[in-house]
């Protein structure tokens, strides 16, 4: 595991500490534009396109992106990277959903009051379950991930590292809101961005493109394959969860409240065109590991390993792990905090206010939300201490909110349906496609839920289609 | 059985299991500082072997194996011994299984697609005709 | 196989494209800031 951290735990300690100091400042002061419920949950509906487009781009690039992008690179070859940038087609997607969700619902605070209104109580609760089990195991999959982060490059034990990230992320989102997310994520975008041209741009200089070609095809033919298998069985798989991911949750639909209504569909838009090279940005540096004669001991190691070599090579080693450091927390964090706070938006409006009925007062609200977050971090904290492999969870919840995706099409677009069969194509797609994770393999689990989910909606505009109220 | 007391470790789940995607994860037991090096070859004969690896590391991650079968062999440096020879089996996924996943992805990806393009440009019409 | 000059283009490309989207933001805040329409 941690065999030669690349930096002491010293190091590590005062890293994150120094840069969560600067976001838990930034989340205090700009947690103060946030006058009222509103504000601090939607960052006063008035955000413009570049804090937009950023803050969608750098939640959906997560500590999974950047890692796994290269073990795609290195085990599938070409396809495995350019199947992961299909991913971004559920942001670009997005935008066209955008204006007809402002249009619809003009005070919607969450994706919560939208399952409400076209499917009534029982779908309410439907999408809540799911999306409560989707959010919870990417938030929970994030704090695992910075923990063995820290442990791989420093030494800090798993613990006390994932715990470090996450009060991190806890406080400055309970301080500040969607102002202080949007805020940081604008920044860690910035570093996610410059730090990955950066390593790359290294990789490219340090390699002769036709001598490394050469040796890709003699060692490693598989991964110039055109027609590889296991990189393309599972591209539509997962071009679909992608589609789920996005077309339901809350994390998506806060932003497309938050941002101005001109600049929202442009800026999902943007969003997407600025994540899509990344998954080739990051991986690509995995084909260059053969070539350079970089041993790779562990293939969930193998991004920090081919950039601490470059970086080594370079004469900049020391820096290598600070680096990586640096860009790795600014990916996770850039998701955790956009989690804490849609989850427990979800929590404070929908179950608090909604199926509890309770009313929250404006005076009351900041406190109450402080205590949601904190309460989801320690939820977060007692998922992911045991170390369970959560991320199981993550892939398993595909089906259930691929099975989401025809229900909002045809409540955002449609104006007929038949709501109980629509309803009844969430869960049989749900069902069938954990199911067909289990005995046909995981790369057809979310075409699965998609596809029944699909057939069921497309019925319903069909048998007895009532017009939405 | 090789004359050193090097081996590759899981060799029996490397040997009885196919991989799909041509990676395959390699680790032997060293002491510190011993280097070996790491033999692929076509048969167990190792003549013409490519040396995929040299150094002090434990393992190594081959991966863009072609289909069909694969041998490796580790041996220390110094003195020249090798690890009994390690077959490998890379069979991709069938052909025809993949074609029918593709097609059938493609289809509801497609339709997807295909319905929040026109639905978004028929709510957009109507946007645009209510003057809103 | 995918030919060298496609693999060498896709990573030049990949690269600068995310060069140009670090700018992009950069020159968007910018402009942001000045029209007062930042948030």
């Amino acid at each position: 595991m941690a065999a030669q951290a690349a930096m002491s735990p010293a190091t590590g300690w005062a890293i994150v500490i120094v840069l969560g100091l600067l976001w838990v400042g930034l989340g205090v002061f700009w947690g103060r534009k946030a006058k009222t419920s509103e504000g601090f949950m939607l960052a006063g509906r008035n955000v413009g396109l570049s804090l937009g487009s950023a803050t969608a781009m750098a939640t959906w690039v997560t500590s999974n992106t950047t890692m796994l992008a290269p073990v795609f690179a290195l085990t599938l070859g070409v396809w495995g990277m350019l199947a992961y940038s299909t991913a971004s087609f559920g942001l670009i997607l997005f935008a066209l959903f955008v204006p007809r969700i402002r249009q619809l619902l003009p005070a919607g605070v969450t994706a919560g009051d939208f399952f409400r209104l076209r499917y009534g109580s029982f779908g309410w609760a439907l999408f809540l379950l799911i999306t409560m089990l989707y959010s919870l195991s990417w938030l929970v999959s994030m704090a695992i991930a910075g923990g063995d982060l820290l442990l791989a490059l420093t030494g800090i034990s798993y613990l006390q590292g994932m715990t470090l990230i996450l009060v991190v992320c806890v406080l400055y989102t309970l301080f500040g809101g969607l102002f202080a997310v949007i805020g940081t994520d604008f920044l860690q975008s910035l570093i996610i961005l410059v730090g990955i041209v950066f390593i790359g741009g290294l990789v490219v200089t340090q390699l002769d493109f036709a001598e490394a070609y050469e040796h890709i095809a003699t060692y490693q033919p598989s991964l110039l394959k055109i027609a590889m298998p296991a990189a393309l069985l599972a591209v539509f798989n997962n071009m679909l969860f992608g589609f789920g991911e996005v077309f339901h949750n809350n994390v998506w639909w806060s932003r497309a409240f938050a941002m101005r209504k001109d600049v929202a569909p442009r800026a999902f838009f943007l969003s997407g065109l600025l994540w899509f090279p990344i998954p080739i940005a990051a991986g690509f540096i995995a084909l260059a590991a053969g070539p350079l004669g970089i041993n790779i001991v562990a293939e969930n190691q193998t991004g920090p390993t081919v950039a601490a070599a470059v970086m080594g090579n370079a004469g900049l080693g020391a820096m290598a792990g600070i680096l990586i450091l640096i860009v790795l927390f600014c990916s996770m964090a850039s998701s955790i905090d956009s989690l804490l706070a849609a989850t427990s938006d979800l929590l404070l409006k929908d179950v608090h206010g909604g199926l509890l009925g309770r009313q929250i007062r404006e005076e009351s609200f900041r406190k109450l939300a402080a205590g949601v977050i904190v309460g989801v971090g320690i939820l977060a904290w007692l998922l992911a201490a045991p170390h369970w492999p959560i991320i199981n969870a993550l892939f398993i919840s595909g089906p259930l909110v691929g099975s989401l995706i025809w229900p909002v099409i045809a409540g955002l677009f449609w104006k007929r349906v038949n709501r109980s069969l629509v309803l009844a194509g969430i869960i049989l797609g749900s069902g069938l496609g954990v199911t067909a994770y289990f005995t046909l393999g995981w790369f057809t689990a979310t075409l699965v839920g998609a596809g029944v989910s699909m057939l069921f909606t497309i019925a319903s505009r069909l048998i007895a289609p009532k017009a939405f109220s | 059985m090789g004359t050193a007391g090097i081996d590759f470790l899981d060799r029996e789940e490397l040997e009885a299991g196919v991989s799909d995607n041509g990676a395959v994860t390699l680790a032997w037991e060293i002491e510190e500082g011993t280097r070996v090096i790491l033999e692929q070859g076509i048969d167990d004969a190792f003549d013409d072997a490519l040396v995929r690896y040299r150094g002090p590391d434990s393992g190594s991650v081959v991966t863009g194996l072609a289909e069909g079968d694969h041998y490796f062999r580790v041996g220390i440096e110094e003195t020249g011994e090798w690890s009994p020879p390690l077959k490998v089996k890379v069979t991709f996924f069938d052909r025809s299984a993949l074609i029918l996943l593709l097609a059938i992805g493609g289809v509801v990806v497609g339709f997807t697609i295909g319905a929040i393009v026109i639905g978004h440009l028929r709510t957009r019409n109507e946007r645009e005709e209510a003057g809103s | 196989m995918f030919s060298p000059s496609f693999l060498q283009g896709l990573i030049v490309l990949a690269l600068v494209w995310t060069g140009l989207g670090a700018l992009a933001l950069v020159v968007l805040i910018v402009r942001d800031w000045i029209k007062g329409t930042l948030w």
